[in-house]
């Protein structure tokens, strides 16, 4: 039963990594609206997905303009903070 | 007892989402402060990540895969395409010393670079281009890969290889073939820039349009894509070209609609560049054009 347990825990550790490192290669692509798709998919599937925020800030900095500083060259990050906040308390509610 | 033991959990719970506020709070004020004083450093390390996949992917479009056999035969085939462009080119000769000769007729003065003859020609097979390549270099301008073009993304820019490494600085203009002039750049990395596209929304850029030139102002759409309002009276037609006020007359885009509402009395063209900005994979880099 533990061994069982421990394999599904493996498992879902595998497939995280696997659809973050998907996510990180859409994102260095340029790929956004994959990007957001996989990202609320991310999200849906584990809980407490933080590199969703860190995924999106990465986006930020590769291909804003570090000169513009208005909120709109930070759209990778904000996108991806609303998507883990959103999905996060649709979940909770589903789940409750 | 058991109310107690309940408040003792929810306190601890509660401490521990003080902790990870307290925790995320901090790690938010280091990123800030290091994108206030070191803007440079995360789109750097970003770049070392991101930069081999897009040199890899450049690589292979631009054949590096490809058997010896298929180079041959892609060669042969260039062969014919240069032939070919080399007969246009005579045309395009002539037309442009009468263009020079009808200048200096009205007192002008032309500066013709080394380059013109060549450019017309090279976008259409690869051995002109080279030629142009090695005739550019002589105006001072330095050939770049595009590593990453404006995709689908949300900023509308180009990632270029070459960074201060190549001595490339902001507002440096950025060309594309046939001398078309497409943005500047906007960020220098180490070994990368980006460019900022003149087609980024909101951008705004006096232009001429049509063939009796009617001043007009154009919008940026993003993707190459512009808009411009002119009056209805000036019979704009698709495939009208739009230039830059500037002695040097060069096609900067070509209409490609024209949206009519017979109850305003100006009509909104619609522009793109001569070459899609998706479909880029080399630009000049001018370090004298600021």
């Amino acid at each position: 039963m533990v061994n069982r347990q421990k394999k599904m825990m493996n498992r879902k550790i595998f497939l995280r990594i696997l659809l973050d490192l998907i996510l990180l290669f859409a994102v260095i692509q340029n790929w956004w609206i994959i990007a957001v798709v996989l990202a609320c998919v991310n999200c849906w599937l584990f809980s407490c997905n933080f590199e969703i925020i860190v995924i999106g800030f990465f986006y930020d900095v590769l291909f804003r303009v570090i000169s513009a500083s208005s909120p709109v060259s930070y759209v990778g990050t904000i996108l991806s903070t609303g998507i883990f906040v959103a999905s996060n308390a649709i979940a909770k509610i589903i789940r409750r | 007892m058991i109310y107690l033991q309940t408040n003792n959990h929810h306190d601890r719970k509660r401490r521990a989402q003080i902790v990870t506020g307290v925790f995320l709070i901090i790690i938010i004020i280091i990123i800030a402060l290091i994108q206030l004083f070191l803007p440079h450093l995360f789109p750097a390390i970003a770049m070392i990540v991101a930069s081999p996949f897009w040199r890899t992917e450049f690589a292979i479009e631009s054949g590096a895969l490809k058997s010896p056999q298929s180079l041959l035969a892609e060669n042969e085939s260039l062969k014919l395409q240069l032939q070919d462009a080399d007969a246009r080119l005579l045309t395009i000769h002539a037309i442009e010393q009468e263009n020079i000769d009808l200048k200096a007729f009205f007192g002008r003065n032309v500066n013709v670079s080394s380059t013109s003859s060549d450019e017309s020609s090279s976008s259409l097979a690869y051995s002109s281009f080279i030629r142009m390549v090695s005739a550019t270099k002589l105006g001072g301008r330095i050939l770049s890969p595009v590593l990453m073009g404006p995709g689908i993304g949300a900023y509308d820019e180009l990632i270029i290889d070459g960074g201060s490494d190549m001595n490339f600085e902001i507002g440096d203009k950025v060309y594309i073939v046939g001398d078309i002039l497409i943005g500047s750049i906007s960020d220098v990395l180490p070994k990368t820039s980006k460019v900022s596209l003149l087609s980024s929304p909101g951008n705004i850029l006096g232009v001429l349009v049509g063939p009796y030139n009617v001043s007009a102002t154009a919008v940026g759409r993003g993707g190459g894509q512009y808009f411009a309002q002119v009056p209805r009276t000036a019979k704009i037609t698709e495939g009208d070209f739009v230039i830059i006020p500037s002695i040097d007359d060069r096609p900067f885009g070509v209409i490609s609609a024209v949206e009519n509402d017979p109850t305003q009395s100006f009509e909104t063209v619609l522009f793109a560049a001569p070459l899609n900005p998706y479909e880029i994979r080399w630009v000049f880099v001018d370090g004298n054009g600021k």
